[in-house]
């Protein structure tokens, strides 16, 4: 799941709330740079850290706790 | 960390400076004034298609609303645009093209090529869905898959033919893979090439952040749509005369890595609109370790990975003598819930010989290049210290999703007059076979394109009028305004403890069963009550969680119809498959008192091909 979204490191370009898959990223227009808006619904695809221009998200790539069949 | 080189690093935007839809006045529906989207750019990179804002209770007119941006929606654009339908809406409730799970996925395929049997691929394909497959429709996206790799390779995409790899126990079959496209890899390749075709039809205006929560109708026939925007909470009406919903399958918001978009929405669409669902009783699965995500787990086995039991014993050799852990995903995701049953769980994932094989070196080069989503993954658990060569993980059968879908004729048109369905959307076949669900995607997409083009030549102009505007706007906003205490969240966690238990969906009873749809209806009767939206975000969620709940309740009720074990439908009752009496469908349609209403239907095997040998029938 989404572990950093560095704001001093974002420049605001907005590319990773437009490509999160979930909605999980939002822009803050007063920042001007984006933040984890709803953490839990990260489903770990890495689309906003690959498209990230700045280097400034890190996904871990462990997944939250779900409900297992056994 | 090592910096991902793939993808643009410079923001690239499309369609940008689209002027926003304005809202619709008290009452009376008036056209907002739209400006002609902007000449796209011919250069698209990969990176995101920016969308189009709406002002709240927005009109947007068009010819054909395609919803969903995976492989087959944004194959329907293309097909439909150049057959001449050039106003055309594209909506996603996620990002343009960028959240399908197909791009997310290896985005192989099963393609045909001239060599190749044809009759000798479909025999795999319907005896491997135990003959419950639509026969007219294999025909179909056999006869026309060739042409399609040939589109695609005009269009610059490049897909690795050396990497065919024939599995799930066929001998002919072959998935072929390592997509690649301007320096995109696997499916964001297939589908960066398909938004870069569609981005040359010059007109098309693209919608993202948007679930379509309603179609609406006029005189039986398709009128548009209403939906609502998941980041500022503004509805919308489109009013369209023809619709396409390509909006994937239902996996209750799987368990499976990637699979969490997979919320059923295309199903209850269709479904409340008055269409048919069948096949819902095969709920697919496929494994993966959980705790992290493993696209294409299923193809491992080939390549030298084994499961073991708590025991330490590689048991996949006893339910497949043949195959090990190669065997059909079906196979080795009931028998893993086998040892389980029989006290030899949990069950662990071996890849240590495998990572130091000369086959899993290859299957990482050939299959999983730099770029891919499993690749990021693996490499950066190893930089985390997690080292999958070293250590074994535990390992899951998780829920993929529900291989039913709406009813459809052959060339993707339904019994509703205007609406068209394609991708996994589509009902054509509950078998799984690696790279059937993206063929159907290719083949269903560009089908239902053509189909609707020719449908809108004589369709009548229809009108939405005021008042089913202002209730389609209103059902789509109304969970803001409930004071409840359960967030969709906390109701989908109960669905799924409620569905995913191996003893319900991986081996059936018809106590267990029942057991759990008597769960499903206190939770939907709790949701009813209880369930809310604290904002726009949630509200989505909410949705999507009402309809899981009608997926669920489909699930299991044809869970428990189907008195036989088919395909991964397997009933610890009924053991064994009944051609005699179980050749047919599960038709769900919704009843005029809002229940549904089960009918069966008979598979027209004398006018198909191939039929199952005498002695079974």
């Amino acid at each position: 799941m989404i572990e950093i979204l560095d704001q001093q490191k974002c420049i605001g370009c907005g590319t990773c709330v437009e490509v999160c898959t979930k909605d999980v990223l939002r822009y803050d227009d007063e920042k001007s740079a984006a933040y984890i808006a709803y953490f839990d619904d990260c489903q770990t695809c890495y689309n906003c850290e690959m498209h990230c221009p700045a280097e400034a998200i890190f996904v871990h790539p462990y997944h939250r706790d779900k409900v297992r069949p056994w | 960390m090592k910096k991902f080189s793939k993808f643009g690093l410079s923001r690239r935007t499309f369609l940008a400076g689209v002027a926003a839809v304005a809202a619709v006045g008290k009452g009376a529906l008036k056209p907002a004034s739209v400006e002609a989207a902007e000449t796209a750019d011919s250069n698209f990179k990969g990176e995101f298609v920016l969308s189009e804002s709406y002002a709240d209770k927005a009109l947007v007119e068009t010819d054909l609303l395609i919803v969903g941006t995976g492989f087959a929606g944004l194959w329907a654009g293309i097909s439909a645009y150049d057959k001449g339908i050039k106003n055309i809406v594209m909506v996603d409730k996620g990002s343009i093209g960028n959240s399908s799970t197909a791009s997310l996925t290896l985005g192989s395929t099963d393609i045909l090529y001239p060599s190749d049997s044809k009759e000798k691929w479909l025999e795999e394909y319907v005896k491997g869905a135990d003959y419950l497959s639509r026969q007219d429709m294999w025909e179909d996206l056999l006869s026309t898959s060739y042409s399609r790799m040939q589109k695609l390779q005009s269009w610059g995409l490049k897909y690795d033919t050396v990497h065919r790899l024939i599995s799930d126990g066929n001998k002919y079959i072959s998935i072929t893979a390592g997509a690649e496209w301007n320096g995109l890899v696997l499916g964001k390749a297939v589908v960066g090439v398909l938004l870069n075709e569609l981005l040359k039809r010059k007109g098309i205006r693209y919608y993202s952040k948007t679930l379509i929560t309603q179609l609406l109708k006029e005189n039986g026939r398709i009128a548009g749509a209403a939906g609502v925007n998941r980041v500022d909470g503004n509805s919308v009406i489109f009013k369209a005369k023809a619709v396409i919903i390509a909006t994937g399958q239902c996996s209750f918001s799987g368990q499976h890595a990637l699979m969490e978009l997979q919320t059923g929405n295309g199903y209850a669409l269709a479904y409340d609109a008055g269409a048919t669902l069948n096949n819902m009783e095969f709920l697919t699965f496929d494994i993966d370790p959980g705790a992290y995500g493993l696209e294409g787990g299923s193809l491992l086995g080939a390549f030298g990975a084994r499961v073991l039991n708590r025991k330490n014993q590689d048991f996949m050799w006893k339910y497949d003598p043949v195959n090990g852990m190669d065997a059909h995903v079906r196979l080795s995701t009931r028998s893993m819930a086998r040892e389980v049953k029989e006290g030899r769980g949990p069950i662990f994932l071996d890849r240590t010989q495998f990572c130091y094989s000369l086959a899993g070196q290859y299957f990482w080069k050939g299959l999983l290049p730099d770029g891919s989503w499993q690749k990021t993954n693996e490499v950066r658990l190893g930089e985390l210290g997690h080292d999958v060569t070293k250590r074994l993980d535990p390992f899951y059968a998780h829920s993929f999703g529900i291989i039913g879908a709406v009813k459809a004729n052959v060339d993707c048109s339904t019994e509703i007059p205007g609406l068209f369905v394609a991708g996994i959307t589509i009902s054509h076949d509950p078998g799984k076979i690696k790279g059937a669900e993206s063929a159907r995607a290719m083949w269903s997409g560009e089908r239902s394109g053509e189909t609707a083009s020719s449908y809108l030549a004589n369709a009548p102009d229809v009108a939405i009028d005021a008042d089913q505007a202002r209730l389609a706007m209103e059902f789509a906003k109304k969970p803001l305004d409930i004071s409840g205490d359960l967030t969709p969240s906390e109701v989908l966690w109960e669905i799924q403890k409620a569905v995913f238990p191996y003893d319900v969906s991986l081996l059936k009873s018809e106590e267990r069963l029942k057991k759990a749809l008597n769960r499903i209806y206190e939770i939907k009767s709790d949701a009813a009550e209880r369930m809310y939206a604290k904002d726009p975000h949630e509200l989505i969620k909410y949705h999507e969680t009402m309809n899981m709940l009608l997926c669920a309740e489909l699930f299991l009720l044809a869970s428990i119809e189907r008195k036989e074990s088919r395909e991964c439908h397997y009933r610890e009752d009924y053991p064994k498959i009944n051609h005699t009496e179980w050749l047919k469908w599960i038709n769900f349609s919704k009843a005029a008192d809002g229940t549904p209403h089960i009918a069966f239907e008979r598979v027209p095997i004398e006018n198909y091909p191939l039929k199952p040998n005498e002695g079974d029938l």
